[in-house]
């Protein structure tokens, strides 16, 4: 079989969505669905509603007063951000569990997402960019096609691995040569059959140098920042140690004044580490 | 770093207070030396001193030297690119600050 065929047939293979947010699909999609038949759905599982709780109320959101409820924390956050923040602990949850491999640490890997998921977000804010709703679900998924290689092509995939930091060079690259397709890709086939929004779909597919189809776009270059931010500050790892130069027109695309990034490190490291603290707790 | 006098030049930041034979304090840690200190400092016969490294010059909080040598390392190895404008720059110190908390921290 063509390795591109078989990548397509894995991708087939790939775990669905998780029920709970599959069926907040069906419930946000019915004209009669309100927000307390939402809440109370939610409120079915224990522990989402914690983790939920505890997101809305850490620095991710900075929000005024505490929120007990899962009805107040529709109310102040929205449903969508509600649905994505579903998705984005349940994926988590779910692909937590697998086996780490040589040089890639899956408790790492994810630590990274998420650090990226939580920089996005408050850097999206503190640059008052108008649609940041889905950025800590985009920042969560951003490399979702390394765990769709992880797990389908375990073997392969180590050897990919270790390749790139033999030689030095970016895993895409080494990606490429192996399997046709690089983890960019592969994370767009595998968001695109969860049928998930086109926001995040750009985000996962364009996030290695920010531009869609060679014009920088908004969205996916504050999660291309947030990256090599999250890189830099060694928060978590994904895959490779190395850090890429970030795209030099990104700076005045996003308006990002030369001190910015420093003002903004305390809130992320105290952000980061609830949102690691909450995503690994049972 | 420790560098002969010879080798001082002004504007470099002492990483060190200098102190003489007798034990009095030529200068202290942290200034920035001028011309003229340096010919002072060559009249009381000091042979070397130490100064901040550059990446040292970019931390605040004092680590140690043996620590920001030591980030200074991790941080080049990690980026395969120097610096070329203020944001990289901010990066880079970023950087080497959070490497110095993390080899401080592992120590």
């Amino acid at each position: 079989m063509e390795k591109i065929e078989e990548i397509i047939a894995q991708v087939d293979e790939f775990p669905t969505l998780p029920t709970i947010y599959s069926k907040l699909l069906d419930m946000l999609s019915d004209p009669h669905t309100t927000a307390t038949s939402l809440a109370a759905f939610i409120s079915n599982d224990p522990s989402a509603t914690t983790k939920i709780l505890k997101t809305v109320n850490s620095p991710i959101y900075g929000l005024q007063g505490k929120i007990d409820t899962m009805s107040q924390a529709i109310s102040h956050i929205g449903f969508n951000e509600v649905k994505n923040l579903v998705l984005a602990l349940s994926v988590i949850d779910l692909f937590s569990k697998l086996d780490s491999i040589e040089n890639f640490s899956l408790v790492d890997f994810w630590k990274h997402s998420i650090a990226v998921g939580v920089i996005s977000k408050l850097l999206g804010k503190r640059l008052e960019m108008k649609k940041i709703e889905p950025f800590y679900l985009a920042g969560i998924l951003h490399d979702i096609g390394k765990i769709f290689f992880l797990r389908a092509f375990s073997d392969e995939y180590t050897q990919v691995v270790r390749t790139a930091i033999f030689e030095e060079k970016c895993l895409s690259e080494i990606e490429n040569r192996r399997f046709g397709i690089n983890h960019l890709e592969a994370g767009y086939l595998v968001a695109r059959k969860w049928q998930l929004p086109e926001t995040i779909l750009k985000c996962i597919q364009f996030h290695n140098d920010g531009r869609v189809d060679g014009e920088l776009d908004e969205q996916v270059a504050c999660i291309h920042l947030a990256d090599t931010i999250a890189n830099i500050l060694e928060l978590g790892v994904s895959a490779l140690f190395t850090v890429q130069r970030p795209d030099p027109e990104i700076w005045q695309f996003l308006k990002v004044e030369p001190g910015v990034i420093e003002s903004l490190c305390p809130e992320i490291l105290s952000a980061y580490n609830q949102a690691v603290s909450i995503s690994f707790s049972s | 770093m420790e560098i002969s006098l010879d080798k001082l030049e002004a504007g470099s930041v002492l990483s060190q207070p200098v102190i003489n034979n007798y034990g009095q304090m030529l200068l202290p840690a942290g200034v920035e030396v001028s011309m003229r200190q340096i010919i002072m400092l060559k009249t009381w016969n000091i042979k070397t001193i130490q100064v901040k490294g550059e990446d040292e010059e970019l931390i605040d909080t004092d680590f140690g030297d043996d620590i920001v040598k030591r980030a200074s390392r991790r941080i080049k190895n990690r980026l395969n690119w120097i610096p070329e404008n203020e944001w990289e720059q901010e990066l880079y110190t970023l950087g080497l600050k959070r490497a110095c908390e993390i080899i401080g921290k592992s120590k």
